[in-house]
């Protein structure tokens, strides 16, 4: 009896032989039931964020909690365990005025396809990667004014691509990211080629080398950076929806993002703007810069 | 979110298929496995025992991530073993899933009185014939409860294949909320779905128990 | 490569001690509750029983990965805070702890029969028969299916690396992120470290059982 009790419990998961059990209808009845209650109290709660200001959260607790990519060179990604890149030195600066200190800043990595469950759900103050503004985004977020504009383009194999520009993807096998808007536009421009869905950058490379598609649609700016690390790789084609990036906030929290729209003019006019471009992307900075 | 429901269609269609192909790929990898446990070749038992192990041992999300990520760098015969990801995916769940059936079956067959072993040779039957005709079947009749909550933890472990891209139910809801922003209502509405068909999974494993029990 | 691989190794035992960490938390809460539900179920009339069961069928039917995003996801809304590694072992533990009270309660029932009606003759009272006659030895029977839950919480462990908590899998994953000739050098050490933590626990887990029965 016990042998049967392990067996079952250590292997499997648990004897279902109990005595006298419900039916399952039942039971599936009374689960469904309290899911019905718990979807209920979810929909009726309001979004029980603080929707006071976002800037004197901050103050108050001394540090920003910040929605940064990883693995993006160069804007926001890891070398060792630093969190570096344009992005990250922007936000060094922006605490410095804010806080005083550079570097009061707790950075969170995020991916396309969660942040802005991140956003929304507090779990950081605002997001700063790489978010394209869009009016779909706008209906749901925040924005502060753009610090940077791109588009999306192709990466494919240098040496055995026909891929020339997004006409050349029909049929053919497309690498994008979730939640990007090279994954909604490849799929509005190319609606015959297939998607392959991966979320980090160091596996869509993979995948592309080892020729399970025959391009990588995402940010040109990644595209360019990744280019110049990997020269097996060329970025093909224009420039496609070409749009402003800025940093995100919770809809009607945007003190976060006034402040942030503040900072990035004065860095215009005193030249950090052009100062942290050109340290990243050296001649590239005037197409990425907006 | 209406505009999602055909892609969420199709993502339960895709659980499906998987769970389906797993619990047969599973079943076989147990029945043959376990045979080989028992086998009278010392060197088929190691191997087996090697086999079950290892697959039994190790979370089946690193072996999914492995068999897609890993097998293709390897050197020389990488660029051979570069799997489509619902394959990479699908095997990843049929080998751990298999090995854990090799257990279960195993100890099936060692619970099947003797007497049918004898019984069975008695008759002239081959060791291949014994094991298909006669004990395999009795240990799979034993093992039927054990059997059928591996089923049940296939069927919830196929949410793994997302991780690769893979757009079966929760991969589905996870790519709607990227695109469209909408959260937690839609993971209740595929928590149910799973759990009603685990709920469905439960009730057909009891009936097929009581069937077996009837039929001995 | 083999510089990679050193660099790579903080990182890697770092993400190591969480899983142990989250492992360990999310154990010594299933085992509370699969004591407290468990014990209650072999008790309580079958009307009370069946809140209890069907709390137990969603913990054991919904896919973990499942419950791990609505905690981590969905609890917000409630106004709740949900950090990564506790909406980790919140799911982790309401999933193992369901399992817990099933060996529990099958350890109980497994040797009430006789022995409460030896009890009875002996004079004893039901909460007496119980804690004194029947749980010291269900304790010995719980032993090895609990040592195997042990080894399944460190399995599904992994999946806390798809809600940001740095577990080894997610250790692994940021490192190839570096540098993808790390891919398959460090998947298969990923590999060889669970079977590691995983086979043992389960040969004591057999071992036990043999010895225990």
């Amino acid at each position: 009896m016990a042998g049967r009790l392990a067996e079952n419990l250590a292997e499997a998961e648990g004897t279902r032989r109990a005595p006298g059990k419900p039916s399952a209808m039942f039971v599936r009845i009374r689960t469904a039931a309290a899911l019905a209650v718990i979807a209920a109290g979810l929909g009726a709660a309001p979004l029980a964020v603080r929707a006071d200001d976002g800037v004197a959260t901050i103050k108050a607790r001394g540090s920003m909690i910040v929605g940064v990519k990883a693995d993006y060179p160069p804007f926001g990604f890891l070398d060792g365990d630093k969190n570096v890149g344009l992005e990250i030195d922007l936000l060094h600066d922006i605490a410095k005025d804010l806080l005083g200190k550079p570097d009061a800043i707790q950075f969170v990595p995020v991916v396309a396809g969660n942040r802005f469950q991140y956003l929304n759900t507090g779990k950081v103050d605002f997001l700063f990667s790489t978010v394209t503004i869009t009016e779909q985004r706008k209906a749901v977020v925040d924005f502060s004014d753009p610090y940077m504009k791109s588009g999306w383009q192709l990466l494919v194999k240098r040496a055995n691509s026909s891929i020339s520009d997004i006409a050349g993807l029909a049929g053919k096998t497309v690498i994008v990211v979730p939640g990007t808007t090279a994954e909604a536009g490849v799929a509005r421009l190319a609606p015959t080629a297939n998607l392959l869905k991966l979320a980090q950058t160091s596996e869509a490379l993979a995948a592309l080398e080892q020729g399970r598609a025959d391009a990588f649609a995402q940010d040109a700016a990644l595209l360019y950076g990744l280019e110049q690390q990997h020269p097996q790789f060329k970025v093909v084609g224009p420039s496609t929806d070409d749009m402003p990036i800025g940093a995100a906030c919770r809809k009607g929290d945007s003190a976060a993002c006034d402040y942030i729209s503040k900072e990035v003019a004065k860095f215009r006019r005193d030249g950090t703007l052009a100062r942290e471009y050109k340290k990243w992307l050296y001649g590239a900075a005037s197409r990425f810069m907006p | 979110m209406r505009d999602a429901a055909p892609q969420l269609a199709r993502g339960f269609v895709l659980t499906l298929e998987i769970a389906a192909a797993g619990t047969a790929g599973a079943l076989v990898v147990g029945a043959l496995g376990a045979a080989l446990r028992v086998s009278q070749s010392r060197p088929a038992r190691v191997a087996a025992t090697a086999f079950t192990e290892l697959f039994r041992n190790t979370p089946p999300l690193v072996q999914i991530y492995f068999l897609f990520f890993a097998l293709p760098e390897i050197p020389g015969i990488g660029p051979a073993l570069r799997l489509p990801s619902v394959v990479a995916a699908t095997i990843g769940l049929i080998l751990h899933q298999g090995a854990i059936n090799v257990e279960i079956l195993r100890a099936g067959l060692e619970a099947v009185p003797a007497g049918q072993r004898e019984a069975a040779s008695a008759l002239g039957l081959s060791r291949f014939d014994q094991l298909r005709y006669v004990l395999v079947p009795q240990a799979v009749r034993i093992s039927l409860p054990a059997l059928g909550n591996n089923v049940i933890s296939l069927f919830k472990n196929t949410v793994l294949v997302s991780s690769i891209g893979v757009l079966d139910l929760f991969g589905a809801a996870n790519d709607t909320i990227a695109q469209i922003l909408v959260s937690a209502e839609l993971f209740i509405t595929v928590g149910i779905v799973y759990l009603v068909c685990v709920g469905l999974l439960g009730a057909l494993f009891r009936a097929l128990e009581k069937r077996a029990a009837l039929a001995r | 490569m083999n510089a990679s691989f050193a660099t790579a190794l903080p990182s890697l035992l770092r993400g190591l001690a969480t899983t142990f960490g989250i492992a360990s938390a999310a154990m010594l809460l299933a085992v509370a509750a699969g004591f407290a539900v468990g014990i209650l179920r072999s008790q309580v009339p079958r009307l009370l029983d069946l809140p209890l069961l069907a709390a137990i069928e969603f913990a054991r039917g919904i896919p973990l990965l499942v419950l791990m995003y609505f905690l981590f996801f969905g609890l917000p809304q409630l106004g709740m805070r949900a950090s990564s590694n506790g909406a980790a072992v919140a799911a982790l533990a309401i999933y193992a702890g369901s399992l817990g009270s099933e060996i529990v309660r099958g350890a109980i029932v497994s040797i009430a029969a006789g022995q409460r009606e030896a009890a009875a003759a002996l004079g004893l009272g039901r909460l007496q028969t119980l804690f004194l006659i029947v749980l010291p030895q269900a304790l010995r029977r719980m032993l090895p299916p609990f040592v195997g839950l042990f080894a399944l919480i460190v399995e599904s462990s992994t999946l806390a690396s798809l809600i940001g908590v740095t577990e080894l899998l997610q250790s692994v994953r940021t490192n190839i992120e570096r540098d993808n000739a790390l891919s398959l050098p460090l998947y298969t050490t990923a590999l060889v470290a669970y079977f590691a933590i995983n086979y043992p626990i389960s040969l004591a887990s057999q071992r036990l059982e043999k010895s225990l029965s």
